[in-house]
């Protein structure tokens, strides 16, 4: 092995690289041993090369370290992915139900909420009104001025005709003397004569009375046994009668529906007593100016249904701390409402702030005999929020707090809890 | 980290050959914690074990490019077995330097002291000179030196024509390294 040969075949970089043989190597050190020249070359060989390992080390390194705290990094960001998508499955694997169950109460009083106005119920096929807005109602208590000014200056001029057709009017009533059926009919004759005061009297207690009433007596009357003043009188008054009727049925009797008066309307003249009985009682002045709903017999109290559990499992106190007189017509319904400490778990007792249970009952035994004690299933939250009505003959809607509406059948006395909100 | 798991040591190997350098970090990840309970339970520091496993890791890599690496047993237990190896070689020398600290600090340091030290100067010359020079001719220099490639090899990660392309392109990058870190040396110490 000599000089050349060594540079020639980069024996140097061979050497350093371990790739000589043992008998090459040796062969090598050899020579260095003799050769100054070789010696130099291969220190120089030797600085360069251990000189670019430890550069090629060290790049690497720091290579490692770039690509290690990336990829914690993006490890930390997988890891917050999953820790989400855990968080996700828990929440409606676990929390969701749980808040659900715990405000199912909630969930289900919505679900059972009335339907707004101006859809047909499934079940009774009703009608409801649309609610009325702050101005329409505003509206409607600026035209009843004019109309009762009308009403007076009609019973003015109506007092003036009178005066004047006495004589017509005697012969009149003569003729009604002689037949029973046309006196009846002159009683109500009478009783259209004295509308305007009725209606003024009772339209803000009974919306579903008044226009039906007039119309029914209109029809019943015969053209021929009046005279044309007379009828024309009777058309006016039952026009004035309809006319404070839909004004009054639109913002004093959100639960009774025009379908409902339309029916009381048609009602004949020997219902016209039960029809005065209709009752419109609302004790609360807010729900004339809410919604109407239609009545869902078929939707669930559930709510209703978790409170009457709670309420037969504890003590019940009927003592009377209320009493409201619902008067209208002849009749009266007294409403017994009185507190009901039921002892209650804390989850419930939480919720309801009081308890009240409501006695009805009637001073009108021919009319409605009953004893109705709805309380035992009935827990309403505030007391003041308590109206009933009488949508047509035989029925009674009892709302309480527009959150639960009883249908009374009173015929049958029979309680159908009919509606919840 | 679960994708990292899954990945084969086959795979891995495969990468290093393809020159992808993108495997170095996830050898890091894969086999930080077997190479690190091995080095801490032998007295290293998170450090030492940490240095320790990116030494296991170049070692594999030079032995993988230089075609000396043969997959015949886990890859984990190759580098345990690399970082052990270095570990001891890393405690002798700590052990050497501490006995042959003198105790009476006016005397003059031990000559391997002063070796070491002009090494590592020489060393950070060497580096220094590697930034001067073309980032090609860098390239090339560390894959012949470094990582001992084949010149087939770098002629196909460098797009060189061919291999004698390759050779030619070394031997002028190698002359002009040369002459950088001549430049740079004092005048006594000239290579």
């Amino acid at each position: 092995m000599n000089c050349e040969y060594i540079l020639q075949n980069e024996i140097h970089e061979k050497y350093l690289k371990g790739l000589l043989t043992d008998d090459q190597k040796a062969q090598y050190e050899s020579h260095l041993k003799s050769c100054e020249s070789c010696r130099n070359a291969f220190e120089n060989e030797k600085v360069l090369f251990e000189g670019i390992q430890y550069t090629g080390r060290e790049a690497m390194k720091l290579e490692i370290e770039r690509q290690v705290e990336k990829l914690r990094e993006e490890q930390t960001e997988t890891d917050w992915t999953l820790i989400f998508k855990v968080a996700a499955v828990l929440f409606f694997l676990v929390i969701m139900p749980g808040t659900l169950y715990f405000l199912n109460t909630d969930l289900f009083t919505k679900k059972a909420e009335m339907a707004p106005i101006g859809k047909v119920d499934s079940m009774t096929g009703i009608e409801m009104e649309e609610t009325e807005s702050a101005s329409e109602i505003a509206k409607l208590e600026e035209m009843e001025e004019p109309v009762a000014e009308r009403e007076s200056s009609s019973r003015r001029e109506t007092k003036e005709e009178k005066s004047v057709s006495t004589s017509r009017g005697k012969e009149i009533s003569d003729d009604l003397r002689t037949d029973k059926s046309i006196s009846e009919k002159r009683d109500d004759l009478e009783s259209i004569h004295d509308l305007p005061e009725s209606v003024e009297g009772t339209a803000d207690k009974d919306a579903v009375s008044g226009a039906g009433v007039v119309e029914s007596v209109s029809k019943q009357i015969a053209p021929s046994t009046l005279s044309d003043m007379e009828r024309e009188r009777t058309t006016t008054a039952a026009a004035q009668a309809k006319k404070i009727e839909t004004g009054k049925m639109q913002r004093k009797a959100p639960a009774v529906s025009p379908q409902m008066s339309r029916l009381a309307a048609e009602e004949p003249v020997k219902e016209q007593k039960i029809s005065e009985l209709s009752l419109e009682n609302d004790l609360d002045s807010e729900q004339k100016k809410g919604t109407v709903y239609k009545l869902s017999p078929s939707q669930p109290i559930l709510l209703q249904e978790n409170y009457m559990k709670s309420a037969d499992s504890g003590r019940i106190k009927s003592e009377s701390l209320n009493t409201l007189n619902f008067s209208s017509g002849y009749k009266q319904i007294v409403a017994n409402i009185a507190p009901l400490p039921v002892d209650l778990d804390k989850k419930m007792k939480d919720k309801v702030t009081n308890t009240f249970k409501v006695i009805l009952h009637s001073k009108s035994p021919d009319l409605i005999n009953m004893d109705w004690y709805p309380q035992f299933d009935v827990s309403v939250y505030q007391p003041d929020k308590i109206s009933i009505t009488q949508p047509d003959k035989s029925n009674l809607l009892i709302n309480f707090n527009e959150k639960y509406i009883y249908k009374v059948d009173i015929s049958k006395d029979t309680t159908e809890a009919i509606l919840q909100k | 980290m679960l994708k990292l798991n899954r990945v084969s040591d086959e795979s891995l190997v495969e990468r290093i050959r393809k020159n992808d350098r993108t495997v170095l970090g996830d050898l890091f990840i894969k086999f930080e914690k077997v190479v690190f309970k091995h080095i801490q339970m032998h007295g290293g520091s998170l450090d030492d074990a940490k240095d320790m496993l990116q030494e296991s890791i170049i070692v594999l890599w030079q032995n993988v490019s230089a075609g000396r690496f043969k997959l015949q047993s886990k890859l984990s237990t190759y580098l345990v077995a690399v970082a052990k190896n270095k570990w001891m070689v890393e405690m002798r020398t700590r052990k050497r330097f501490v006995q042959d600290d003198p105790p009476d600090h006016a005397q003059p340091a031990e000559p391997g002291i002063l070796d070491k030290i002009v090494n590592d100067e020489t060393l950070e010359r060497v580096r220094i000179a590697l930034e001067q020079i073309t980032p090609i001719c860098k390239q090339l220099l560390l894959l012949f030196y470094f990582e001992e490639r084949s010149m087939e090899e770098i002629a196909e990660i460098l797009s060189f024509a061919n291999m004698n392309v390759a050779k030619a392109k070394k031997y002028q990058c190698k002359k002009a390294l040369q002459d950088v870190v001549m430049q740079s040396m004092p005048e006594g110490r000239r290579i």
